[in-house]
């Protein structure tokens, strides 16, 4: 009973964090039930088609019910969908051990050149007896996070010669990789995404345009670099000069002296801004559908054109916001344990 | 570098010896796959069902020119476009044929180095009202704030529509149907304009199916037809003829599943030319004798084609209207297949 | 080479300058990017005249056949597309400077809430800032947006606290003043005022002064006019209220959305920044007797300004990008005017390079703002 009473005993400590707290109660009383209502007890669950929905009910998760495939998985091959599951978990799991500096050593290597073959195979098929699935039929859930990873790692590959760049005494370097970065900071991901897809086709020569898929994720990875080379020149300036100074006495080449030295410790130092920057890229992802991919996003747009099932835009979208919110939570909770994990280990 | 470049300009020249000799027909044949640009967003135009596999009216047109060229309507690459996309796609290669509900107009026919085949679908462009606002014309509406489809020829109709009249007016502008739909139900619109057919399912659909009146007025015609870049006579004339084909068809009352009893047993020559059993039509064009029997029996005549996307047969109810026969008070004609 | 330019003061310069380290590699890099701009101007302008479409910004002076609903710079179908752009950049121009202005309100509340010792508020910012920062910026706009439409009153049943004033799922509308002619000389004296308080601020540092330098003008110009002040209340005419202000739905809902999701970000750095002032400081104004408030206010507040302040200039760049997501709610901003103009005119290139423009440019004045700023925050720090 004590116990009890000790820990209320913050919620009035003082009379205006007592009022605050009846404040904030009412506020969360009042909002409540009408929210619960529509999305639980007035609800619809089973249905065939809007029929099941009357005007006036709760909300319609028949209809998210009867859709769940399609916006998960978009044009993916239907019963071949359990590639897409499989493909997407193997190239989450690497990336989830691959934030971990502790596990970078040679055999993470092995496991991504398997693991990128392993997901080319189960994505595309058309060998070991798997169907060819065509790109432009990827879509869903497995396409969100296929260009959020791949966005952020093609980014994080750019962004290593442009943060070098950027870091240079040689004033040519330093100009073109301040110009770009600068650049692409100042600009909208819209408008990069619309670049993308409608300008590649006029500035490449005809016959060259290459797949809508390919034209995203090359707009997004090209966004993506000028922000995570401002995040690794962070990491740069934050390597005490001896570092620098001790490799050149050693006799090492600038090379050898970025990638021996330097640059591993560098990503050990960006590795929290990096994960915010893989939730602001999911998040970014959702655009994709401004220039018409099936993302989830987009794909949760295109199960509302069916004719049996007309205006549960609402259903749709929440739905699609709790996916979201899930996987940039749980990502961010990740970071934030290897974080922990990985202050201890250096401690000992 | 200097090999790019040597690309690059062995490309442009290329393209001008393609351009000048070989058809886009024969493209398609050689790939065997059309690519098709089309939309994924208007119920019974082009929509995916719940195996994330596509229907549509517009989508069923590409099916329908696949298995004229290809043999195969399930030879179809489909390419999702925005408003923003489609021209620009169509006319660097990325898509051989638009069939995506674009409206034909002579400015984008004379500047944009376009052509339209059909027009395969006639509608126009007409408003729905809230009854209690007591609106009984068009010419009513000055002033009224009306919402409207973003990115869609209906936007700048819907201006030129009030400018000529002098009228004013408030647009809402959404990009989905979906939303502007709940704007108008919600009144933040006064009147929604769209093709009557549309409004009249949403008003179908809707929680209070009485509330509301489509104006009888159309204020702009729309004829949606399905575009290829110009230059490529022979598709334009096999995607041309096989529209015409699909009418001639309902006329002669062959469809899908009594076409190969027809083609088999009748004696009439026209229809015997028609079907490929006589003559030599299809070869003539660059496609088999037969082509209009597989279009016919992948996705029917113009009638089964209307019926199966927008018609009876899907909920959406649409009449058939302008879209009917000429014999039936439409506005479909062929030519005669001599 | 060498020799082609010869042995001049010229060519001394530039032998030095090939001397430098690291001159091969910058002269590749130069030829590399001539070559490769050279190469995709080529294959554009090829592609262009294949595609038969106009190219250049004439466009720009031709009738644009389109209505955009609200703009500070009045706009009609029939106007220029330069008029159009120019509406649609006024409405950028809108909804951002408000949003950095309330979003920094925001985050400055639920970062004090998240410090708050109250359980329960300390808890609900945190709720707040986890939910909305991980849920993506197109779709709570679309959830303001339909929260908006549907849970306010139609215009026939306005719901109107104030005379005057009248609140529906199609906008606020509030009164507004009448102009009248003394007013723009009301506006000139304003534009006194500001240069007076300017002077009075720089030269002599005196802030109270400077203010009533601001407001005196203004004010003695106003009451010589003979207060010509009358209001204009807005009246349900037809279809709509007509007369005075109206604040749309959708730049409600584009406010609120980027003020909340911004907010939440902001909220992280302001936190970050009071956590990094050292705790002695607020222990010595303990001491001195000041109350919590004083100490945030007059101590922590101050400090923690120049830890926040870079982080801000990023915040406010990402409000300004994101306001491009408004076309999904059909808030007619640049990119709304954009996408009309390419698909009227076709010409995706000349579209494309005005938004990026008018983006590159907004983010370099809104960071040459917050540097003054932030060099200024440094400066008191002596």
């Amino acid at each position: 009973m004590r116990r009890v009473a000790g820990m209320l005993r913050p919620l009035y400590a003082t009379p205006l964090a007592a009022a605050i707290n009846l404040a904030a109660l009412a506020l969360l009383i009042w909002a409540a039930p009408p929210i619960l209502d529509w999305a639980i007890f007035s609800a619809v669950w089973v249905g065939d088609d809007m029929d099941s929905c009357p005007p006036g009910s709760g909300a319609c998760w028949a209809f998210i019910h009867a859709k769940m495939r399609l916006i998960l998985f978009g044009r993916y091959i239907f019963d071949e969908q359990w590639r897409a599951v499989l493909a997407t978990v193997l190239l989450s799991g690497l990336v989830a051990l691959s934030l971990n500096p502790l596990f970078w050593r040679a055999w993470l290597a092995a496991a991504w050149i398997c693991g990128l073959a392993a997901y080319a195979i189960l994505m595309w098929g058309g060998i070991f007896g798997l169907v060819y699935i065509d790109s432009s039929y990827w879509g869903g859930l497995p396409l969100t996070v296929l260009l959020t990873i791949f966005g952020t790692g093609f980014g994080i590959l750019a962004a290593i010669p442009l943060a070098l760049g950027r870091f240079s005494r040689l004033p040519v370097f330093r100009a073109v990789a301040t110009f770009y970065i600068e650049l692409v900071r100042g600009v909208p991901l819209i408008s990069v995404l619309f670049m993308a897809s409608v300008l590649i086709p006029v500035i490449l020569p005809q016959g060259f345009a290459p797949s809508g898929l390919a034209r995203v994720l090359l707009g997004i990875s090209f966004f993506i670099a000028a922000y995570m080379a401002e995040i690794l020149r962070g990491g740069l300036q934050a390597i005490p000069a001896g570092q620098f100074e001790a490799s050149r006495a050693l006799g090492l080449s600038y090379f050898a002296m970025m990638t021996r030295v330097v640059l591993p410790q560098v990503f050990e130092i960006v590795l929290p801004p990096t994960v915010n920057l893989i939730i602001a890229a999911l998040k970014g992802t959702s655009l994709v559908v401004i220039v018409s991919m099936l993302d989830l996003l987009g794909a949760a747009k295109a199960a509302l054109a069916d004719p049996k099932w007309i205006g549960y835009y609402v259903e749709a979208f929440v739905f699609a916001a709790l996916i979201y919110a899930i996987m940039c939570g749980s990502i961010g909770w990740y970071g934030r344990r290897v974080e922990g994990k990985l202050r201890r280990a250096r401690s000992q | 570098m200097i090999g790019m470049k040597s690309i690059a300009i062995g490309a442009i020249a290329m393209l001008g010896a393609t351009a000048a000799q070989a058809e886009l027909l024969d493209d398609i044949k050689a790939r065997g796959v059309l690519k098709c640009g089309t939309l994924n967003f208007l119920a019974g135009v082009g929509f995916l069902d719940d195996k994330g596999e596509w229907s549509g009216y517009d989508v069923d047109f590409c099916k329908g020119a696949a298995a004229a060229i290809l043999g195969d309507a399930s030879k179809v690459e489909f390419v999702i476009l925005t408003g923003a996309q489609m021209f620009p796609a169509l006319e660097s290669g990325e898509i051989d044929v638009l069939s995506r509900s674009v409206t034909q107009t002579i400015s984008r026919e004379t500047t944009m180095g376009i052509d339209f085949i059909g027009p395969n679908h006639l509608t126009g462009q007409g408003f729905m009202v809230h009854n209690e606002l007591g609106v009984s014309s068009v010419d009513e509406l000055d002033g009224a704030t009306v919402c409207v489809l973003a990115g869609t020829t209906t936007e700048r109709y819907l201006a030129d529509w009030f400018r000529g009249k002098d009228m004013t007016f408030t647009p809402v502008a959404t990009e989905t149907s979906d939303q502007m739909f709940a704007n108008y139900f919600e009144q933040r619109c006064d009147a929604v304009t769209m093709e009557p057919p549309y409004l009249a399912i949403r008003r179908a659909k809707s929680a209070t199916p009485d509330g509301h009146t489509i104006l009888d007025a159309l204020i702009a015609k729309s004829f949606e037809a399905p575009v290829i870049r110009q230059g490529n006579p022979a598709l334009r004339e096999v995607l041309q003829w096989m529209h015409w084909g699909m009418i001639t068809a309902e006329e002669m009352e062959i469809t899908s599943e009594n076409v190969d009893e027809i083609a088999s047993s009748s004696t009439d020559p026209v229809v015997r030319r028609f079907l490929g059993v006589e003559g030599a039509i299809g070869e003539g064009m660059g496609v088999s004798n037969d082509w209009m029997v597989r279009v016919i029996k992948s996705i029917g005549n113009f009638g089964e084609f209307y019926d199966r996307n927008l018609g009876s047969g899907t909920g959406l109810d649409v009449p058939r209207g302008m879209n009917a026969l000429w014999r039936d008070g439409g506005a479909m004609v062929a030519p005669g297949w001599q | 080479m060498i020799d082609i330019i010869g042995r001049g003061r010229f060519g001394a310069r530039f032998v030095s300058l090939t001397r430098r380290p690291g001159f091969t590699a910058q002269a590749l890099l130069i030829v590399f990017l001539v070559i490769g701009g050279w190469l995709a101007i080529d294959s554009v302008s090829a592609n262009l005249e294949r595609l038969s479409v106009k190219s250049g910004y004439g466009f720009l002076f031709e009738e644009a056949q389109f209505e955009l609903g609200e703009s500070l710079i009045a706009f009609r179908a029939g106007d220029t597309y330069l008029r159009a752009f120019a509406a649609g950049i006024s409405n950028t121009l809108k909804v951002a400077v408000l949003g950095i202005i309330l979003s920094t309100m925001v985050g400055l509340v639920v970062a004090l809430g998240q410090l708050s010792p109250s359980v329960v508020v300390a808890g609900a910012c945190r709720m707040f800032v986890d939910s909305v920062r991980n849920v993506p910026l197109l779709l709570q706009l679309i959830f303001w947006q339909t929260f908006l439409t549907s849970g306010l009153p139609i215009v026939r049943n306005a719901l109107s606290p104030v005379d005057g004033v009248y609140l529906t799922n199609r906008g606020l509308y509030l009164p507004a003043p009448v102009a009248d002619p003394a007013h723009g000389s009301i506006g000139i004296a304003l534009l006194v005022g500001a240069g007076l308080a300017a002077l009075i601020w720089f030269a002599f540092r005196k802030g109270r002064l400077a203010c009533l330098a601001l407001i005196l003008p203004p004010l003695a110009v106003f009451l010589l006019a003979g207060a010509p002040l009358a209001f204009e209340a807005p009246e349900l005419k037809g279809f709509n209220f007509r007369g005075g202000v109206e604040i749309s739905p959708e730049f409600a809902a584009m406010l609120l959305g980027l003020t909340i999701y911004t907010g939440a970000f902001n909220a992280e750095v302001i936190r970050a920044g009071i956590l990094g002032v050292d705790k002695g400081q607020r222990e010595a104004g303990a001491a001195l007797g000041l109350t919590p408030w004083r100490i945030m206010r007059k101590i922590v507040l101050p400090q923690a300004l120049r830890i926040i302040l870079p982080s801000m200039t990023n915040s406010y760049l990402n409000l300004t990008k994101e306001s491009s997501l408004a076309v999904a709610i059909g808030y007619p901003e640049v990119v709304r005017v954009s996408n009309i103009a390419l698909f009227e005119t076709g010409q995706a290139i000349e579209c494309i390079s005005i938004i990026m423009i008018v983006y590159l440019s907004l983010s370099l004045f809104t960071s040459a703002i917050l540097n003054w700023l932030n060099a200024r925050a440094q400066l008191v720090e002596r």
